[in-house]
């Protein structure tokens, strides 16, 4: 088979979404976007919103979460994401 | 067609009530979700429950599955007679059809006859893949041939899987767990909607030299104790190709020096850095010379390496 081609770039990783640009990526609301924007769950302008909005809308299908329950998945993502990122520099320290 | 056990992907029973069913896939998923989980092949076997659960939950679609008859895992089969008509929209043909496909169909079909289905434009569903590269891919650059199976319509409108190779130009100067995005190479989307994205997210594989914390890379470097003690100029493999590193006079074991820029290239900012991290080493076989050396140190000065730890044990007890 021959192989499409195809040029990409980065994710820029600072880039800020609109609540509508967000909504239409993910399966949320724009309306339960901004809850989660309200309760602090969803950083405004934060970095890496788009993946972890992604997995928390998966776990919200997966296991029947309410908006609530989404809401302390997001924060407890983004705390496994940070310490990952800890581990991962701690790891490079020393073999 | 090839034939899936989704009880047995649940570890039921054929019997099973609606709530054994609810719990058994409770409990599997806690165990599998990809984004709970770090056990190996997590994903897919999390995939096969899911594939499952979405069928049997549903009476409809687990009457039409049960309809299908038994079969061995893997082995090919025909659905009876009628089935087709009954269940699948008509057509008899289901060569290629993935069974997961075929009642996500069932599935779009139900939505439709209770006229959940949209009429407006749908952006098709993003894709997310993760691809390894190693250290020498994300310095250099690499062109990555992608194998994936995608979802498609034929044309009387039944769902395959469509494989579809893409090559992926991944530009130079990659860190662990960045994304790019191949925009409109994601799902298709319904009733005039755009495509979906495919996101490849880039993790850097384990290499045997040096360990990569975002752009800059750790490499460990044996060292002589006459060349931590007395400085040395040394060669420092680098992704770049072999460095001299000035070694200065008493280094000490587990100190790192730094090669400025020596470590993966940065897309918008200036390079990492490579960080050698010393280790001192001694050798393993010395000569009765060298013994006769270290004797000589031994007795050649009052140093005392663990004067500060016995100190500071004083200081607790």
């Amino acid at each position: 088979m021959e192989a499409e081609y195809t040029e990409m770039g980065w994710v820029e990783e600072g880039v800020e979404w609109t609540v509508a640009e967000l909504a239409a990526r993910c399966r949320f609301t724009e309306q339960e976007l901004g809850e989660l924007l309200d309760c602090g769950a969803l950083p405004r302008g934060g970095r890496r919103a788009l993946p972890v909005l992604r997995a928390a809308a998966r776990l919200r299908n997966d296991f029947g979460l309410d908006l609530d329950g989404v809401a302390l998945a997001m924060t407890l993502l983004r705390r496994i994401d940070e310490l990952e990122s800890e581990l991962s520099r701690l790891r490079a320290l020393v073999r | 067609m090839k034939y899936k056990d989704y009880y047995a992907s649940l570890g039921l029973e054929r019997g099973a009530s609606d709530e054994d069913i609810k719990k058994a896939y409770r409990k599997l998923a806690h165990k599998y979700h990809p984004d709970v989980s770090k056990e190996a092949g997590a994903e897919a076997r999390f995939k096969e429950i899911a594939e499952a659960y979405q069928t049997l939950k549903d009476p409809e679609k687990r009457a039409a599955y049960d309809r299908l008859g038994r079969h061995a895992p893997g082995e090919e089969f025909r659905p009876p007679p009628d089935w087709g008509r009954q269940y699948a929209g008509g057509g008899e043909s289901f060569e290629g059809v993935d069974l997961a496909d075929l009642f996500a169909e069932l599935a779009a079909r139900q939505a439709g006859a209770h006229g959940r289905r949209a009429s407006a434009p749908i952006r098709g569903e993003d894709y997310e893949l993760r691809t390894g590269i190693t250290i020498e891919q994300a310095f250099a650059g690499a062109v990555l041939e992608l194998n994936l199976g995608m979802p498609d319509y034929d044309p009387s409108g039944r769902l395959h899987r469509v494989s579809r190779t893409i090559k992926v130009r991944i530009p130079k100067g990659a860190a662990d767990g960045q994304r790019l995005r191949l925009a409109g190479m994601g799902g298709r989307g319904m009733a005039g909607g755009a495509a979906g994205d495919l996101y490849v997210t880039v993790e850097l594989l384990p290499h045997r030299l040096y360990r990569a914390d975002g752009h800059d890379l750790y490499l460990e470097l044996p060292l002589a104790p006459w060349e931590a003690a007395l400085g040395a100029s040394v060669e420092v493999p680098t992704p770049g190709g072999v460095v001299q590193l000035k070694v200065p006079a008493n280094t000490a074991g587990g100190q790192s020096l730094r090669l400025g820029g020596r470590g993966l290239p940065h897309a918008k900012a200036s390079p990492g850095d490579l960080y050698a991290v010393v280790r001192i080493v001694n050798p393993p076989d010395p000569s009765p010379r060298a013994r006769e050396l270290y004797q000589e140190l031994a007795t050649a000065g009052d140093f005392q390496p663990r004067a500060e730890l016995l100190r500071e044990a004083n200081r607790g007890s």
